[in-house]
Protein backbone atom coordinates (compact mmCIF):
# COMPACT_ATOMS: atom_id res chain seq x y z
CA UNK A 1 0.00 0.00 0.00
CA UNK A 2 1.34 3.50 -0.72
CA UNK A 3 1.67 6.07 1.83
CA UNK A 4 2.71 9.64 1.66
CA UNK A 5 4.27 11.73 4.21
CA UNK A 6 5.66 15.56 3.97
CA UNK A 7 7.56 17.87 6.26
CA UNK A 8 7.12 21.30 5.79
CA UNK A 9 8.10 24.54 7.36
CA UNK A 10 10.44 27.32 6.05
CA UNK A 11 14.11 27.09 4.64
CA UNK A 12 16.74 26.27 7.25
CA UNK A 13 13.93 24.23 9.62
CA UNK A 14 15.55 21.02 7.86
CA UNK A 15 12.59 19.79 6.27
CA UNK A 16 14.47 18.75 3.71
CA UNK A 17 16.34 16.89 5.36
CA UNK A 18 14.20 14.97 7.34
CA UNK A 19 12.70 13.62 4.26
CA UNK A 20 15.77 12.27 3.59
CA UNK A 21 16.41 10.64 6.72
CA UNK A 22 12.78 9.32 6.59
CA UNK A 23 13.02 7.95 2.70
CA UNK A 24 16.82 6.25 4.02
CA UNK A 25 15.08 4.75 6.93
CA UNK A 26 12.18 3.36 4.94
CA UNK A 27 14.20 2.56 1.90
CA UNK A 28 17.43 1.16 3.20
CA UNK A 29 16.79 0.20 7.32
CA UNK A 30 13.85 -1.53 6.15
CA UNK A 31 13.25 -2.41 2.46
CA UNK A 32 10.05 -0.36 1.31
CA UNK A 33 10.13 0.88 -2.41
CA UNK A 34 10.86 4.65 -1.62
CA UNK A 35 11.05 7.97 -3.41
CA UNK A 36 11.90 11.27 -1.94
CA UNK A 37 11.31 14.68 -3.37
CA UNK A 38 11.49 18.39 -2.10
CA UNK A 39 10.25 22.02 -2.85
CA UNK A 40 12.14 25.23 -1.59
CA UNK A 41 12.19 28.79 -2.21
CA UNK A 42 14.84 30.41 -4.28
CA UNK A 43 15.00 32.49 -0.92
CA UNK A 44 16.13 29.21 0.94
CA UNK A 45 16.53 30.34 4.28
CA UNK A 46 12.88 31.48 5.60
CA UNK A 47 11.66 30.57 2.20
CA UNK A 48 8.55 28.02 2.40
CA UNK A 49 10.51 24.87 2.31
CA UNK A 50 9.22 20.87 2.34
CA UNK A 51 10.13 17.22 1.98
CA UNK A 52 8.15 15.05 0.49
CA UNK A 53 8.20 10.80 0.90
CA UNK A 54 6.09 8.10 -0.71
CA UNK A 55 6.86 4.56 0.08
CA UNK A 56 5.13 1.56 -0.98
CA UNK A 57 5.59 -2.09 -0.88
CA UNK A 58 5.35 -1.93 -4.50
CA UNK A 59 6.68 -0.33 -7.34
CA UNK A 60 6.58 3.29 -7.06
CA UNK A 61 4.93 4.85 -10.51
CA UNK A 62 3.98 8.86 -9.83
CA UNK A 63 6.70 9.92 -7.60
CA UNK A 64 4.53 12.72 -5.92
CA UNK A 65 3.18 13.61 -2.92
CA UNK A 66 -0.65 14.83 -3.85
CA UNK A 67 -2.38 14.05 -0.59
CA UNK A 68 -0.49 13.28 2.47
CA UNK A 69 -1.13 10.37 4.78
CA UNK A 70 1.05 12.33 7.27
CA UNK A 71 1.81 15.96 7.58
CA UNK A 72 4.66 17.31 10.15
CA UNK A 73 4.11 20.95 10.01
CA UNK A 74 6.65 23.03 11.91
CA UNK A 75 5.60 26.49 10.89
CA UNK A 76 1.96 28.85 10.43
CA UNK A 77 2.99 29.27 6.65
CA UNK A 78 3.12 25.49 6.50
CA UNK A 79 -0.49 24.68 7.59
CA UNK A 80 -1.42 27.42 5.80
CA UNK A 81 0.32 26.00 2.49
CA UNK A 82 -0.48 22.54 3.00
CA UNK A 83 -3.86 22.14 4.74
CA UNK A 84 -5.82 22.18 1.51
CA UNK A 85 -4.43 19.00 0.49
CA UNK A 86 -4.96 17.16 3.44
CA UNK A 87 -8.01 14.58 3.06
CA UNK A 88 -10.21 13.39 5.87
CA UNK A 89 -8.60 10.06 7.23
CA UNK A 90 -4.96 11.82 7.01
CA UNK A 91 -3.49 13.52 10.28
CA UNK A 92 -0.88 16.24 11.36
CA UNK A 93 1.53 16.80 13.68
CA UNK A 94 1.90 20.46 14.44
CA UNK A 95 4.42 22.27 16.57
CA UNK A 96 3.31 23.76 19.45
CA UNK A 97 5.13 26.95 19.35
CA UNK A 98 5.57 27.36 15.37
CA UNK A 99 1.58 26.81 14.91
CA UNK A 100 -0.78 28.32 16.49
CA UNK A 101 -4.16 28.10 14.09
CA UNK A 102 -5.12 24.68 12.66
CA UNK A 103 -9.02 25.99 11.75
CA UNK A 104 -8.17 25.34 8.05
CA UNK A 105 -7.79 21.87 8.08
CA UNK A 106 -11.04 20.02 6.56
CA UNK A 107 -13.21 17.83 9.30
CA UNK A 108 -11.53 14.43 9.54
CA UNK A 109 -7.67 15.44 10.20
CA UNK A 110 -6.88 14.23 12.97
CA UNK A 111 -4.66 16.45 14.60
CA UNK A 112 -1.35 16.45 17.18
CA UNK A 113 0.28 19.05 18.78
CA UNK A 114 3.71 18.00 19.99
CA UNK A 115 6.75 20.08 21.14
CA UNK A 116 9.46 19.96 18.32
CA UNK A 117 10.96 23.03 18.86
CA UNK A 118 10.56 22.86 22.95
CA UNK A 119 12.35 19.91 23.14
CA UNK A 120 14.96 21.03 20.92
CA UNK A 121 15.52 24.03 23.19
CA UNK A 122 15.71 21.86 25.92
CA UNK A 123 18.52 20.09 24.24
CA UNK A 124 20.19 23.27 23.78
CA UNK A 125 19.79 23.40 20.33
CA UNK A 126 17.03 24.52 18.18
CA UNK A 127 17.66 23.49 14.77
CA UNK A 128 17.83 19.79 15.87
CA UNK A 129 13.21 20.40 16.15
CA UNK A 130 13.22 18.64 12.95
CA UNK A 131 14.98 15.37 14.54
CA UNK A 132 12.59 15.53 17.29
CA UNK A 133 10.05 15.68 14.79
CA UNK A 134 10.93 12.57 13.22
CA UNK A 135 10.98 10.47 16.70
CA UNK A 136 7.22 11.73 17.00
CA UNK A 137 6.46 10.54 13.49
CA UNK A 138 8.09 7.53 14.30
CA UNK A 139 6.32 6.65 17.50
CA UNK A 140 3.29 7.94 16.43
CA UNK A 141 3.07 5.98 13.42
CA UNK A 142 4.66 2.97 14.77
CA UNK A 143 6.48 2.77 11.35
CA UNK A 144 9.67 2.87 12.72
CA UNK A 145 11.10 1.39 15.86
CA UNK A 146 13.68 3.63 17.68
CA UNK A 147 16.79 2.16 16.90
CA UNK A 148 15.33 2.23 12.90
CA UNK A 149 15.02 5.65 12.87
CA UNK A 150 18.26 6.19 14.78
CA UNK A 151 19.88 3.97 12.18
CA UNK A 152 19.10 6.50 9.50
CA UNK A 153 20.07 9.20 11.52
CA UNK A 154 23.45 8.48 12.00
CA UNK A 155 23.78 7.33 8.45
CA UNK A 156 22.29 10.94 6.68
CA UNK A 157 23.21 13.08 9.82
CA UNK A 158 26.26 11.98 10.88
CA UNK A 159 27.19 15.65 12.44
CA UNK A 160 26.11 16.47 16.32
CA UNK A 161 25.22 12.77 16.81
CA UNK A 162 24.90 13.06 20.06
CA UNK A 163 22.65 16.27 20.19
CA UNK A 164 20.70 14.35 17.54
CA UNK A 165 20.03 10.99 18.77
CA UNK A 166 18.94 12.67 22.51
CA UNK A 167 16.61 15.01 20.37
CA UNK A 168 15.23 12.20 18.62
CA UNK A 169 14.72 10.28 21.43
CA UNK A 170 13.08 12.84 23.65
CA UNK A 171 10.63 13.23 20.52
CA UNK A 172 10.20 9.74 20.31
CA UNK A 173 9.15 9.63 24.01
CA UNK A 174 6.72 12.21 24.03
CA UNK A 175 3.38 12.53 25.49
CA UNK A 176 1.38 14.13 22.51
CA UNK A 177 -2.06 16.40 22.88
CA UNK A 178 -3.71 15.18 19.99
CA UNK A 179 -7.31 16.86 18.64
CA UNK A 180 -9.96 16.01 15.82
CA UNK A 181 -10.03 18.75 13.32
CA UNK B 1 24.89 -4.67 -7.03
CA UNK B 2 24.55 -1.77 -4.08
CA UNK B 3 21.13 -0.65 -2.87
CA UNK B 4 21.03 3.27 -2.74
CA UNK B 5 19.21 5.75 -1.41
CA UNK B 6 20.52 7.65 -4.69
CA UNK B 7 19.26 11.59 -5.38
CA UNK B 8 18.72 12.25 -9.00
CA UNK B 9 21.91 14.54 -9.39
CA UNK B 10 24.65 12.01 -8.15
CA UNK B 11 22.81 9.31 -10.54
CA UNK B 12 23.50 11.68 -13.18
CA UNK B 13 27.38 11.97 -11.91
CA UNK B 14 27.37 7.83 -11.55
CA UNK B 15 25.77 7.52 -14.79
CA UNK B 16 28.68 9.34 -16.56
CA UNK B 17 31.28 7.68 -14.53
CA UNK B 18 29.76 4.37 -15.08
CA UNK B 19 29.72 5.35 -18.78
CA UNK B 20 33.61 6.30 -18.84
CA UNK B 21 34.21 9.63 -18.53
CA UNK B 22 37.54 10.69 -17.19
CA UNK B 23 37.41 14.59 -17.71
CA UNK B 24 34.20 17.05 -16.13
CA UNK B 25 34.96 20.49 -16.35
CA UNK B 26 31.65 22.66 -15.06
CA UNK B 27 30.38 25.46 -13.31
CA UNK B 28 27.78 25.63 -10.67
CA UNK B 29 24.00 26.19 -11.24
CA UNK B 30 21.01 25.05 -8.98
CA UNK B 31 19.37 22.58 -9.65
CA UNK B 32 22.28 21.27 -11.55
CA UNK B 33 24.86 21.69 -8.78
CA UNK B 34 25.34 18.38 -7.06
CA UNK B 35 26.42 17.04 -10.23
CA UNK B 36 29.51 18.98 -10.26
CA UNK B 37 30.00 18.69 -6.56
CA UNK B 38 29.55 14.87 -7.30
CA UNK B 39 31.74 14.96 -10.03
CA UNK B 40 35.11 16.98 -7.76
CA UNK B 41 34.82 14.43 -5.51
CA UNK B 42 34.62 11.31 -7.77
CA UNK B 43 36.70 12.09 -10.40
CA UNK B 44 40.49 12.07 -8.63
CA UNK B 45 38.79 8.64 -7.12
CA UNK B 46 38.28 6.99 -10.57
CA UNK B 47 41.51 8.70 -11.68
CA UNK B 48 39.99 11.44 -14.01
CA UNK B 49 40.03 15.15 -13.50
CA UNK B 50 37.94 17.44 -12.02
CA UNK B 51 38.36 21.71 -13.27
CA UNK B 52 36.26 23.96 -11.93
CA UNK B 53 35.57 26.74 -14.54
CA UNK B 54 34.90 30.35 -14.76
CA UNK B 55 31.88 30.15 -16.61
CA UNK B 56 29.32 27.60 -19.01
CA UNK B 57 31.56 28.79 -21.69
CA UNK B 58 34.77 27.71 -20.52
CA UNK B 59 33.14 24.83 -19.26
CA UNK B 60 32.33 23.90 -22.77
CA UNK B 61 35.70 24.79 -24.37
CA UNK B 62 37.58 22.74 -21.57
CA UNK B 63 35.36 19.15 -22.67
CA UNK B 64 36.09 19.75 -26.17
CA UNK B 65 39.50 20.08 -25.74
CA UNK B 66 39.80 17.19 -23.39
CA UNK B 67 37.22 15.18 -25.42
CA UNK B 68 40.08 15.94 -28.46
CA UNK B 69 42.79 13.98 -26.52
CA UNK B 70 40.47 11.03 -26.24
CA UNK B 71 39.17 10.94 -22.87
CA UNK B 72 35.55 10.50 -22.66
CA UNK B 73 34.30 14.15 -21.51
CA UNK B 74 31.02 16.11 -20.15
CA UNK B 75 29.54 19.09 -18.16
CA UNK B 76 26.13 19.96 -16.85
CA UNK B 77 24.16 22.72 -16.58
CA UNK B 78 20.65 24.35 -16.72
CA UNK B 79 18.29 26.72 -18.52
CA UNK B 80 20.43 30.30 -18.25
CA UNK B 81 24.00 27.88 -18.58
CA UNK B 82 22.68 25.96 -21.24
CA UNK B 83 21.26 29.03 -23.18
CA UNK B 84 25.76 30.30 -22.96
CA UNK B 85 26.59 26.98 -24.17
CA UNK B 86 25.04 27.07 -27.84
CA UNK B 87 27.53 28.33 -29.68
CA UNK B 88 30.02 25.91 -28.08
CA UNK B 89 27.15 22.83 -28.61
CA UNK B 90 27.02 24.04 -32.41
CA UNK B 91 30.54 23.79 -32.93
CA UNK B 92 31.35 20.36 -30.90
CA UNK B 93 28.56 18.97 -33.16
CA UNK B 94 29.89 20.46 -36.39
CA UNK B 95 33.47 19.84 -35.32
CA UNK B 96 32.12 16.13 -34.87
CA UNK B 97 33.62 15.94 -30.95
CA UNK B 98 31.89 13.30 -28.67
CA UNK B 99 30.26 14.80 -25.42
CA UNK B 100 27.41 14.67 -23.45
CA UNK B 101 25.83 17.56 -21.76
CA UNK B 102 23.18 17.56 -18.73
CA UNK B 103 20.78 19.70 -18.87
CA UNK B 104 18.67 19.88 -15.02
CA UNK B 105 15.93 22.37 -16.77
CA UNK B 106 14.60 24.75 -14.19
CA UNK B 107 11.52 27.17 -14.79
CA UNK B 108 10.83 30.02 -17.03
CA UNK B 109 13.01 31.64 -19.51
CA UNK B 110 15.76 34.22 -18.58
CA UNK B 111 17.47 33.64 -15.08
CA UNK B 112 14.09 31.94 -14.45
CA UNK B 113 13.35 30.25 -11.32
CA UNK B 114 16.11 28.79 -9.73
CA UNK B 115 14.53 25.91 -7.69
CA UNK B 116 12.15 25.06 -9.55
CA UNK B 117 11.40 22.62 -12.53
CA UNK B 118 10.35 22.82 -15.77
CA UNK B 119 10.56 21.04 -19.38
CA UNK B 120 10.71 24.61 -21.34
CA UNK B 121 13.58 23.12 -23.19
CA UNK B 122 12.67 20.55 -25.90
CA UNK B 123 13.14 23.15 -28.83
CA UNK B 124 15.98 24.77 -26.84
CA UNK B 125 17.91 21.23 -27.47
CA UNK B 126 17.30 20.68 -30.79
CA UNK B 127 17.37 24.26 -32.52
CA UNK B 128 19.18 26.52 -29.62
CA UNK B 129 22.73 26.42 -32.29
CA UNK B 130 23.09 28.11 -35.40
CA UNK B 131 22.94 26.98 -38.80
CA UNK B 132 21.33 23.49 -39.01
CA UNK B 133 22.35 21.58 -36.51
CA UNK B 134 21.48 17.95 -35.31
CA UNK B 135 20.49 17.05 -32.31
CA UNK B 136 20.34 13.61 -30.22
CA UNK B 137 18.69 13.94 -26.56
CA UNK B 138 17.39 11.92 -23.94
CA UNK B 139 15.27 12.19 -21.28
CA UNK B 140 14.56 10.12 -17.93
CA UNK B 141 11.73 9.99 -15.90
CA UNK B 142 13.18 8.40 -12.98
CA UNK B 143 16.61 8.04 -10.76
CA UNK B 144 17.28 5.03 -11.52
CA UNK B 145 16.63 5.93 -15.36
CA UNK B 146 18.84 8.84 -15.33
CA UNK B 147 21.97 6.63 -14.37
CA UNK B 148 21.75 4.05 -17.62
CA UNK B 149 20.00 6.74 -19.59
CA UNK B 150 23.56 8.62 -19.25
CA UNK B 151 25.27 5.89 -19.46
CA UNK B 152 23.71 5.80 -22.93
CA UNK B 153 24.37 9.19 -23.74
CA UNK B 154 28.02 8.34 -22.84
CA UNK B 155 27.87 5.07 -25.27
CA UNK B 156 25.63 7.09 -28.03
CA UNK B 157 28.23 10.19 -28.03
CA UNK B 158 30.69 7.68 -29.05
CA UNK B 159 29.08 5.44 -31.07
CA UNK B 160 27.67 8.99 -33.38
CA UNK B 161 30.30 11.46 -32.75
CA UNK B 162 28.32 14.17 -31.72
CA UNK B 163 27.07 15.79 -29.00
CA UNK B 164 24.55 14.06 -26.72
CA UNK B 165 21.94 15.83 -24.50
CA UNK B 166 20.54 14.73 -21.74
CA UNK B 167 17.47 16.49 -20.61
CA UNK B 168 16.75 15.96 -17.08
CA UNK B 169 14.55 18.38 -14.83
CA UNK B 170 14.90 20.20 -11.17
CA UNK B 171 12.55 17.56 -9.95
CA UNK B 172 14.23 14.66 -10.93
CA UNK B 173 17.80 16.04 -10.07
CA UNK B 174 16.86 17.18 -6.89
CA UNK B 175 14.93 13.54 -6.22
CA UNK B 176 16.41 10.64 -4.47
CA UNK B 177 14.96 6.29 -5.26
CA UNK B 178 16.45 3.88 -3.78
CA UNK B 179 18.77 2.61 -6.62
CA UNK B 180 20.94 -0.69 -7.04
CA UNK B 181 23.86 0.24 -9.31
CA UNK B 182 25.28 -2.53 -11.02
CA UNK B 183 29.08 -3.05 -11.13
CA UNK B 184 30.31 -1.06 -13.36
CA UNK B 185 32.98 -3.46 -14.65
CA UNK B 186 29.91 -5.27 -16.07
CA UNK B 187 28.66 -2.67 -18.10
CA UNK B 188 29.35 -2.52 -22.27
CA UNK B 189 30.46 0.51 -23.63
CA UNK B 190 30.77 1.87 -26.78
CA UNK B 191 34.04 4.09 -28.37
CA UNK B 192 34.10 6.61 -31.32
CA UNK B 193 35.80 5.41 -34.39
CA UNK B 194 39.65 5.58 -34.38
CA UNK B 195 42.08 5.65 -37.50
CA UNK B 196 42.89 1.70 -38.74
CA UNK B 197 45.67 3.67 -40.83
CA UNK B 198 49.46 4.60 -40.09
CA UNK B 199 49.70 8.43 -39.28
CA UNK B 200 51.10 9.08 -42.59
CA UNK B 201 48.11 7.58 -44.45
CA UNK B 202 45.29 9.31 -42.58
CA UNK B 203 43.11 11.78 -44.68
CA UNK B 204 42.22 13.62 -41.41
CA UNK B 205 39.64 13.68 -39.39
CA UNK B 206 36.53 13.71 -41.88
CA UNK B 207 37.25 11.31 -44.22
CA UNK B 208 33.88 10.33 -45.50
CA UNK B 209 32.28 9.21 -48.34
CA UNK B 210 28.71 8.24 -47.97
CA UNK B 211 25.89 10.70 -45.79
CA UNK B 212 26.06 7.84 -43.33
CA UNK B 213 29.56 7.73 -42.12
CA UNK B 214 30.92 8.46 -38.63
CA UNK B 215 34.55 9.20 -39.64
CA UNK B 216 37.63 8.06 -37.89
CA UNK B 217 39.14 10.58 -35.15
CA UNK B 218 42.67 10.82 -34.08
CA UNK B 219 42.79 11.73 -30.35
CA UNK B 220 45.15 14.64 -29.90
CA UNK B 221 48.59 13.42 -29.16
CA UNK B 222 48.64 9.95 -30.90
CA UNK B 223 51.28 11.09 -33.13
CA UNK B 224 48.74 12.05 -36.34
CA UNK B 225 47.36 14.84 -38.13
CA UNK B 226 44.43 15.66 -36.07
CA UNK B 227 42.72 18.87 -37.19
CA UNK B 228 39.42 19.48 -35.33
CA UNK B 229 36.97 22.44 -37.42
CA UNK B 230 34.25 24.15 -36.15
CA UNK B 231 33.61 25.72 -39.50
CA UNK B 232 31.04 22.92 -40.45
CA UNK B 233 32.08 22.10 -43.86
CA UNK B 234 34.45 19.68 -44.78
CA UNK B 235 36.07 17.75 -47.85
CA UNK B 236 34.22 14.66 -49.36
CA UNK B 237 36.79 11.71 -48.92
CA UNK B 238 38.76 13.97 -46.24
CA UNK B 239 41.88 15.86 -46.66
CA UNK B 240 42.81 19.46 -46.61
CA UNK B 241 39.55 21.54 -44.40
CA UNK B 242 40.71 24.92 -45.04
CA UNK B 243 37.64 26.91 -45.83
CA UNK B 244 39.43 28.17 -49.09
CA UNK B 245 38.46 25.23 -52.34
CA UNK B 246 35.35 24.08 -50.78
CA UNK B 247 32.61 23.37 -53.16
CA UNK B 248 28.79 23.66 -52.71
CA UNK B 249 29.32 19.80 -53.27
CA UNK B 250 31.37 19.80 -49.87
CA UNK B 251 29.02 22.16 -47.78
CA UNK B 252 25.78 19.94 -49.04
CA UNK B 253 27.39 16.92 -47.96
CA UNK B 254 28.84 18.29 -44.87
CA UNK B 255 25.59 19.61 -43.68
CA UNK B 256 23.35 16.21 -44.93
CA UNK B 257 25.86 13.34 -43.49
CA UNK B 258 25.75 15.42 -39.89
CA UNK B 259 22.11 14.72 -39.66
CA UNK B 260 22.10 11.39 -41.35
CA UNK B 261 24.75 9.68 -39.83
CA UNK B 262 22.36 10.09 -36.94
CA UNK B 263 19.01 9.25 -38.79
CA UNK B 264 20.68 6.32 -40.15
CA UNK B 265 21.54 4.54 -36.62
CA UNK B 266 17.88 5.85 -35.38
CA UNK B 267 16.82 2.29 -34.80
CA UNK B 268 19.66 2.37 -32.64
CA UNK B 269 19.15 5.22 -30.44
CA UNK B 270 15.40 5.72 -30.10
CA UNK B 271 14.43 4.73 -27.07
CA UNK B 272 10.58 4.59 -25.46
CA UNK B 273 8.27 2.92 -23.23
CA UNK B 274 4.50 2.02 -24.80
CA UNK B 275 2.35 0.42 -22.33
CA UNK B 276 -0.92 -0.33 -23.12
CA UNK B 277 -1.31 1.20 -26.71
CA UNK B 278 -2.59 -1.55 -29.07
CA UNK B 279 -5.89 -1.05 -28.51
CA UNK B 280 -6.07 2.51 -26.74
CA UNK B 281 -8.58 4.93 -28.06
CA UNK B 282 -6.62 7.42 -26.07
CA UNK B 283 -2.95 7.81 -25.81
CA UNK B 284 -1.04 10.27 -23.35
CA UNK B 285 2.15 11.06 -24.57
CA UNK B 286 5.02 12.41 -22.24
CA UNK B 287 8.56 12.90 -21.56
CA UNK B 288 10.90 12.95 -18.42
CA UNK B 289 8.33 13.10 -15.17
CA UNK B 290 5.64 13.74 -16.56
CA UNK B 291 5.58 10.69 -17.81
CA UNK B 292 5.56 9.31 -14.92
CA UNK B 293 1.81 11.44 -14.23
CA UNK B 294 0.28 9.96 -17.59
CA UNK B 295 1.07 6.51 -16.99
CA UNK B 296 -0.74 6.91 -13.14
CA UNK B 297 -3.47 8.49 -15.19
CA UNK B 298 -3.04 5.92 -17.81
CA UNK B 299 -3.85 3.08 -14.74
CA UNK B 300 -6.55 5.69 -13.42
CA UNK B 301 -8.62 5.59 -16.83
CA UNK B 302 -8.14 1.45 -17.44
CA UNK B 303 -9.80 1.44 -13.80
CA UNK B 304 -12.74 3.32 -14.92
CA UNK B 305 -12.97 1.22 -18.34
CA UNK B 306 -11.37 4.31 -20.59
CA UNK B 307 -9.14 2.64 -22.41
CA UNK B 308 -5.93 4.57 -22.16
CA UNK B 309 -2.64 3.97 -22.94
CA UNK B 310 0.89 5.49 -22.38
CA UNK B 311 3.92 6.92 -25.36
CA UNK B 312 6.83 7.43 -22.73
CA UNK B 313 9.24 9.45 -24.95
CA UNK B 314 12.84 8.47 -23.94
CA UNK B 315 14.69 9.68 -27.18
CA UNK B 316 12.84 12.72 -27.74
CA UNK B 317 15.73 13.67 -30.65
CA UNK B 318 15.69 12.90 -33.43
CA UNK B 319 11.76 13.11 -32.54
CA UNK B 320 10.58 9.48 -33.38
CA UNK B 321 7.46 10.24 -35.86
CA UNK B 322 6.98 6.91 -36.64
CA UNK B 323 6.55 5.23 -33.11
CA UNK B 324 4.16 8.20 -32.27
CA UNK B 325 1.89 6.98 -35.43
CA UNK B 326 1.93 3.06 -34.19
CA UNK B 327 0.94 4.15 -30.79
CA UNK B 328 -1.73 6.11 -32.13
CA UNK B 329 -2.79 3.57 -34.94
CA UNK B 330 -6.43 2.82 -32.74
CA UNK B 331 -6.68 6.55 -31.30
CA UNK B 332 -9.26 8.61 -30.93
CA UNK B 333 -7.43 11.31 -29.15
CA UNK B 334 -4.00 12.27 -28.12
CA UNK B 335 -3.39 14.18 -24.89
CA UNK B 336 0.25 15.74 -24.08
CA UNK B 337 0.92 16.92 -20.82
CA UNK B 338 4.29 18.89 -20.50
CA UNK B 339 5.19 21.37 -18.22
CA UNK B 340 5.49 24.23 -21.02
CA UNK B 341 3.08 25.32 -23.28
CA UNK B 342 3.09 22.77 -25.98
CA UNK B 343 6.60 21.80 -27.11
CA UNK B 344 5.95 17.82 -27.55
CA UNK B 345 2.79 18.95 -28.79
CA UNK B 346 3.44 20.31 -31.57
CA UNK B 347 5.58 17.65 -32.89
CA UNK B 348 3.10 15.55 -31.93
CA UNK B 349 0.60 17.29 -34.06
CA UNK B 350 3.12 17.02 -36.76
CA UNK B 351 3.51 13.51 -36.97
CA UNK B 352 0.30 12.73 -37.04
CA UNK B 353 -0.69 15.78 -39.85
CA UNK B 354 -3.92 14.41 -41.71
CA UNK B 355 -4.72 11.25 -39.01
CA UNK B 356 -7.86 13.25 -37.64
CA UNK B 357 -6.98 12.30 -33.97
CA UNK B 358 -7.59 15.06 -31.95
CA UNK B 359 -4.67 16.61 -29.96
CA UNK B 360 -4.51 18.30 -26.65
CA UNK B 361 -2.24 19.41 -24.23
CA UNK B 362 -1.64 19.67 -20.54
CA UNK B 363 0.26 22.47 -19.86
CA UNK B 364 1.42 23.91 -16.52
CA UNK B 365 4.55 26.51 -16.38
CA UNK B 366 4.08 27.30 -13.21
CA UNK B 367 6.34 24.24 -11.62
CA UNK B 368 3.71 22.27 -10.10
CA UNK B 369 3.61 18.92 -11.04
CA UNK B 370 0.61 18.05 -13.15
CA UNK B 371 -1.21 15.36 -11.72
CA UNK B 372 -2.60 11.99 -12.91
CA UNK B 373 -6.28 13.77 -12.18
CA UNK B 374 -5.68 16.48 -14.19
CA UNK B 375 -4.90 14.31 -17.55
CA UNK B 376 -7.74 12.23 -16.61
CA UNK B 377 -9.90 15.25 -16.62
CA UNK B 378 -8.84 16.21 -19.75
CA UNK B 379 -9.55 12.56 -20.77
CA UNK B 380 -13.42 13.04 -20.41
CA UNK B 381 -13.17 16.59 -21.80
CA UNK B 382 -11.50 15.14 -25.34
CA UNK B 383 -13.55 11.89 -25.47
CA UNK B 384 -16.92 13.36 -24.49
Amino acid sequence: MRTEIRFAGVGSQGMVSCSVILAEALGIVKDYQVVQTQEYAASISGGSAQGDVAFSDQKIIVPWVLHPDVLVAMAQDAVKQHAAAMRPGSCVIVDDIMVNDVSSFQKGVTIHWAPMTKLADDVGFRKCANIVSLGVFARLTGLLTLDEITRAVRARAPGRAETNLKALRLGYEVNLGTVAA
Amino acid sequence: MTKRLLLGNDAFCEGLIAGGVRFYAGYPITPATEIAEAMSRRMPEVGGTYVQMEDELGSMGAIMGASATGVKSATASAGPGMALMQNELGQSIVAEIPLVVINVQRAGPGIGNATRSGQMEVMQSRYGSNGEVPAVVLSPSSVEEAFWLTVKAVNFSEMLRTVVIVLGEGMLGLQRAVVDLPDYDDIKLAERPRPSVQPDEFLGNYNANALSDVPPIADFGAGYKSILSSVGISRRGGGDISVLGLSEDDQDFTIRRLHQKILDRKNEITLFEQLMTEDAEIVYIAFGTQALSAIGAMHEARAKGIKAGVLRLITVWPFPEDIVRTCCAKARAVVVPEMNLGQVRLLVGSALANTGIKIVGVNRVDSITITPAQILEKTKEVLS
